[in-house]
C-alpha cells in the first residue's frame, strides 16, 4: 500500500551544545512518509516534533548540529547536499510551513508582490501564465483574487495561513512539511486551513507530514500518525488502529487526555516531561508510566514493528 | 435576587478610540448582560478574537473601567467600591492568563511570584507561614519546591511555569477565577491537569470560573453553561451541552461544525466538497 | 581594562589635589621635577591636569546622577499614569524645558554670573538636560506597562507607586544606565565647550586648561604640555564612558542569549 519511497528519515539526531552541556532534542528517529499520504507526527512540547521537520530540511543552525542520521527524499540523501542543490530542492519539491508562518509575511508588501518575489527567487519568469496559476489556487481554498492586493494585516490569521500554504504549494511539490499549521487561529480557519491541506492531498497526491500536538486535528487529517515522547518515536500506526487500540502507554494516556463530547472523566498525564539535557535511564517515559518496572527503567526499548508491512511500530517492553 | 447572585454584569459596553487623533472607535463589547449565581459553577465565555473575551475579562477584573454598564459583585457595584472593599474584591476576583511567561516579572525570582499576594492579599507577614504555604502548593501541583524555588522564570520550562499559576491559584483560594484562555499555550497533558484543578476546586474550595476560550471541546467538557461572544454581543447561552449539541444561533453551528472530532472514523476526510 | 585606567585618574586627585597654585617660573617644559612642566600661572601642570581631571569627572557624575534620578521619576510617572492628567502635565513640562536651547542658555548664565563653581555648572546642565532622557523612560513605560505582569501585579493588590518602582523600574535598569552615561558625556562635553569658548568655571577643569592653551596660542608656541595631557584625559574619559554603555547594553541582554539558546 506505501511505497516505501517519498521521504526516509534514518536514524536522525539533533544536539544543540550549550554551557550546561549537551541537548539531545532529536535522539535517533527513523520515520517513512509514502507517496500520497498524510503522516502525522504528535507530541508535546519537548517532544522533538518540531525539530524533526527542520532537521529533515536541513535548517538547524548553531549551536545546534547534526550528529547523525540521513534523509533520503526521493532518493537523495538531503544532509549530503549542498547548499545550491537543496534550494533547488526546497520549495520546488518540498515546501515547508513553519510555526507561525502567518506571522511571517513581509508586512510592508502587498500578497501580490510577495508571491511574486518568491518565485521570482526560484527562477520563474513568466508573470502572466504564473498569476494565473496564483489565482486558480486561491480560488481553490475559497480566497478571491482582491487578496492579492492586499496586505497582510488587512487579513485575518486564517486567510493569512492559507495564503502562506497556497505560496508554499504554488509549484506542486510532493510533499509538505506544516508544522503545527492551525495553532493561534480560530475554530472555523482551523478547519479551512486543514481542510485546504487535505484537499491539496487529494487532489494534487501531495505527501503531508503534518505536525500538531492536538490529536484531534490528527483524526480528522492523518492518515498514520507518529507518537513522539522524548526525542524519540514511541508509536506509529494507522490513525484508525491508534485510537481504537494504541499499544504504547503514552499514547493512551494522552487519548485519555483529550476532551471528547461523551463526558468522560480526562486525565492528566503525572509527572513532568524530563529535559533533553538528561534524559531519563531506560525508557524515557518510566518515570511517568503506570506499568513500568525495574526492567523498564534500565533498558531502552526498541521501536519494533507491529506488522509484517513497516506500516506501525511501538517501542515498549510491554507491548504485546 | 441581587443578595443570591454572586456576579452580575449589566449592558457592559466598552469603546476603544483607535486612529489618528481617536478618530476612529471600536466597539469592543455591545452590552453585554449575564449573571453568575452564588452556587459555584463554570461559565464559558466562547468567542474568537475580537469578539471581546478579553475586554470582558479585564473589566471584570477590575483593570479597565467600561464605557457604559454596571458589575456586581455580591450586590455591590465593583466600579463605586471604598478602598477598603476593593482590597476584599481583589483577593476574591483572580485571573489565569494564557501566556505562562508574560505573566512573571522577568526580573524576579519565581518565589516573589508566589509570595508577594501572600503577603499584600491575605496579610500573612510571617515568612515562615508563607513559605510553608508555598511548598505545600507547589506538591499539590506535583512540583518538588527544591527544583522550582530561587529560580528565575527563563530558567523554568513552560510546564513548570503554568503549574505555578496554578499553585498561586491553590495559594490565594479566590472565589472567582477568571481565566482567559488558560489552556491554549498548554500541552494536553497539562491541559488535562487544569482543568481537572478547576473542576476540584470547585467542589473542595466553592470556586466558580468564569472560563474563556475558543475551544469549543475544552468549554463543553470543564462548563456547566455557555456563553457565546461574537463581535461584542452575546449570541447563545445555555447550558454546555444544550449550547454544543443543539446549537440555535448560525454562528454557533458554524463553530460546532468547525469542531474537529477526536474520532478518525468521522469527520473532515470524509466529507465531500468542504468549503 | 579601562576601567583600571579610570580608576587610576580617580584615585590620584584624592592623595594629590594638595599642590595647587605655586607662583614658580611659568612655562616650564617637562622635568623631573615638574613632570608635565608649568602651566601659565606657574603651576604644576601634573597637578592641574589631576584636579581639572577630577573636576570634571565630577560635573560629568553629579549632572548624571541628577539627570537620571529626575528623567527617571518623571519618565516612570508620566508613562505609567499616561491617559490622565499627570502624564499631560509632566510631559508638557518637559517638551517645554526640551526646546530651551541648552548651551545659548549656559552661556547666558555664565556670562551673568560672577563665581561660578563645579557644583553650580554640574546643577545647571542637569536641569537643562532631563527631558531627552525621560520621553525615552517614559516611552519604555509606556510599553511595559502593558505587560501582562503588570496587570498580575494589579490583580495581586499591589498599588500604583509600588507597581512603578518594584514591578517596572527594575526593567527599565539597561536604559537608565544608558542615560546616565550618556548625560555623563554630555555634561563633559558642554563643559568643554563653555569653557574653551572663553567661560570658564572658576575652578581648575580639563576645560579650562584647554582654554588658556587657546589663549596662549599654545599650538603655534610648541608648548604642548598645556593641552595634550588634558586631550588624552577627554579621550581616556569618553572611551571608557563608551565602554560602561555597551556592557550596560549586554548585561540586560544575557538572559536572552540563555532563553534563545535552546
Amino acid at each position: 500500500m506505501i511505497d516505501v519511497g517519498l521521504l526516509e528519515v534514518r536514524d536522525l539526531a539533533v544536539c544543540y551544545k550549550s554551557l550546561w552541556g549537551v541537548y539531545k532534542v532529536l535522539d535517533g528517529v527513523s520515520l517513512n512518509v509514502g507517496k500520497g499520504e498524510i503522516v502525522g507526527i504528535a507530541g508535546e512540547s519537548g517532544s522533538g516534533k518540531s525539530t524533526l521537520a527542520e532537521g529533515v530540511l536541513r535548517l538547524i543552525r548553531p549551536p545546534g548540529y547534526i550528529p547523525k542520521g540521513k534523509v533520503i527524499f526521493e532518493g537523495v540523501d538531503l544532509l549530503m547536499l549542498g547548499e545550491q542543490e537543496l534550494q533547488q530542492i526546497r520549495w520546488k519539491k518540498l515546501a515547508y510551513i513553519p510555526q507561525g508562518s502567518m506571522n511571517s509575511l513581509n508586512p510592508v508588501l502587498k500578497i501580490g508582490d510577495q508571491m511574486t518575489d518568491v518565485m521570482m527567487d526560484h527562477g520563474i519568469k513568466d508573470k502572466r501564465e504564473m498569476r494565473d496559476h496564483i489565482v486558480e489556487r486561491l480560488r481553490r481554498v475559497g480566497l478571491s483574487e482582491s487578496v492579492l492586493s492586499r496586505y497582510p494585516h488587512e487579513l485575518s490569521g486564517g486567510m493569512r495561513q492559507r495564503v502562506v500554504i497556497v505560496m508554499a504549494t504554488l509549484l506542486d511539490p510532493t510533499l509538505i512539511i506544516a508544522d503545527e499549521p492551525t495553532t493561534a487561529l480560530d475554530i472555523v480557519s482551523q478547519k479551512q486551513v486543514i481542510t485546504q491541506i487535505i484537499d491539496l492531498n487529494r487532489e494534487m497526491g501531495t505527501s503531508v507530514m503534518l505536525i500538531s500536538h492536538d490529536l484531534s486535528i490528527h483524526a480528522q487529517a492523518s492518515d498514520r500518525l507518529v507518537i513522539m515522547y522524548a526525542g524519540k518515536i514511541v508509536e506509529f500506526d494507522r490513525i484508525t488502529k491508534i485510537f481504537e487500540r494504541p499499544s504504547h502507554p503514552y499514547t493512551s494516556l494522552l487519548l485519555e487526555s483529550v476532551p471528547r463530547l461523551e463526558k468522560r472523566e480526562i486525565k492528566g498525564i503525572p509527572g513532568l516531561a524530563p529535559s533533553p539535557l538528561n534524559w531519563p535511564s531506560g525508557c524515557r517515559f518510566h518515570t511517568r508510566c503506570p506499568i513500568a518496572d525495574e526492567y523498564c527503567a534500565n533498558v531502552e526499548p526498541e521501536l519494533r514493528m507491529k506488522s509484517e508491512d513497516h506500516e506501525a511500530g511501538v517501542a515498549c517492553h510491554k507491548a504485546g | 435576587m441581587k443578595s443570591v447572585e454572586l456576579l452580575r454584569v449589566e449592558n457592559l459596553s466598552k469603546t476603544y478610540p483607535t486612529g489618528f487623533f481617536g478618530s476612529r472607535k471600536v466597539e469592543a463589547l455591545k452590552g453585554v448582560t449575564f449573571a453568575l449565581d452564588e452556587e459555584p459553577s463554570v461559565l464559558g465565555v466562547v468567542g474568537e478574537s475580537g469578539s471581546g473575551k478579553s475586554t470582558l475579562a479585564k473589566i471584570i477584573l477590575a483593570l479597565i473601567k467600561p464605557s457604559a454598564g454596571r458589575v456586581y459583585y455580591k450586590g455591590k457595584e465593583v466600579f463605586s467600591l471604598k478602598r477598603a472593599e476593593i482590597a476584599t474584591y481583589r483577593k476574591e476576583v483572580q485571573p489565569v492568563f494564557q501566556d505562562p511567561y508574560s505573566i512573571y516579572n522577568p526580573f524576579y525570582r519565581v518565589d516573589r511570584f508566589l509570595e508577594l499576594p501572600l503577603k499584600s492579599l491575605m496579610g500573612i507577614h510571617s515568612k515562615e507561614e508563607r513559605e510553608a504555604l508555598v511548598v505545600e502548593a507547589l506538591n499539590s501541583v506535583g512540583l518538588r519546591p527544591n527544583d522550582v524555588l530561587g529560580r528565575y522564570p527563563h530558567q523554568l520550562s513552560g510546564g513548570e511555569r503554568q503549574r505555578i499559576m496554578l499553585a498561586r491559584i491553590i495559594l490565594l483560594k479566590p472565589r472567582l477565577l477568571i481565566a482567559d484562555e488558560p489552556v491554549s499555550m498548554l500541552d494536553v497533558s497539562l491541559t488535562a491537569i487544569f482543568l481537572t484543578k478547576i473542576l476540584q476546586l470547585k467542589r473542595l474550595q466553592h470556586m466558580s470560573t468564569i472560563f474563556i476560550t475558543h475551544d469549543l471541546s475544552v468549554a463543553h467538557y470543564v462548563c456547566d453553561r455557555l456563553i457565546v461572544l461574537r463581535q461584542g454581543l452575546i449570541v447563545e447561552e445555555g447550558p454546555a451541552d444544550s449550547v454544543v449539541r443543539a446549537p440555535q444561533h448560525p454562528y454557533t453551528k458554524a463553530l460546532v461544525e468547525s469542531m474537529p472530532i477526536a474520532d478518525p472514523r468521522k469527520g473532515w476526510k470524509h466529507q465531500e466538497g468542504n468549503a | 581594562m579601562l576601567a583600571l585606567t579610570a580608576f587610576i585618574l580617580a584615585g590620584y586627585p584624592f592623595s594629590l589635589s594638595g599642590l595647587r597654585e605655586d607662583v614658580r617660573p611659568a612655562y616650564l617644559a617637562p622635568s623631573l621635577q615638574y613632570p608635565l612642566g608649568t602651566d601659565q600661572f606657574g603651576r604644576s601642570m601634573f597637578s592641574v591636569v589631576i584636579v581639572g581631571a577630577l573636576h570634571s569627572f565630577e560635573i560629568g557624575f553629579l549632572t548624571a546622577v541628577l539627570g537620571t534620578m529626575i528623567s527617571v521619576v518623571v519618565g516612570l510617572v508620566a508613562g505609567y499614569y499616561s491617559g490622565r492628567w499627570v502624564d499631560t502635565l509632566l510631559s508638557e513640562t518637559s517638551r517645554f524645558f526640551l526646546v530651551i536651547p541648552a548651551f545659548a542658555l549656559l552661556i547666558l548664565v555664565f556670562s551673568l554670573v560672577r563665581f561660578v563653581t563645579v557644583y553650580l555648572l554640574a546643577l545647571l546642565i542637569a536641569l537643562l538636560s532631563w527631558p531627552f532622557a525621560t520621553f525615552v523612560i517614559r516611552a519604555q513605560t509606556l510599553q511595559l506597562r502593558e505587560a501582562e505582569f503588570v496587570n498580575l501585579a494589579k490583580c495581586s493588590g499591589l498599588p500604583g507607586s509600588k507597581i512603578i518602582f518594584q514591578e517596572l523600574l527594575p526593567n527599565l535598569i539597561p536604559y537608565i544606565g544608558a542615560n546616565f552615561t550618556n548625560l555623563f558625556t554630555w555634561a563633559i562635553l558642554y563643559e568643554m565647550g563653555i569653557s574653551v569658548i572663553g567661560l570658564p568655571p572658576n575652578q581648575v577643569t580639563l576645560g579650562t586648561t584647554l582654554y588658556w592653551a587657546i589663549v596662549d596660542d599654545a599650538l603655534l608656541r610648541n608648548l604642548w604640555w598645556l593641552w595634550v595631557p588634558s586631550t588624552v584625559i577627554y579621550i581616556l574619559m569618553f572611551i571608557f564612558l563608551y565602554y560602561i554603555s555597551t556592557g550596560l547594553d549586554e548585561a540586560a541582554n544575557p538572559r536572552l542569549k540563555e532563553v534563545t539558546g535552546m
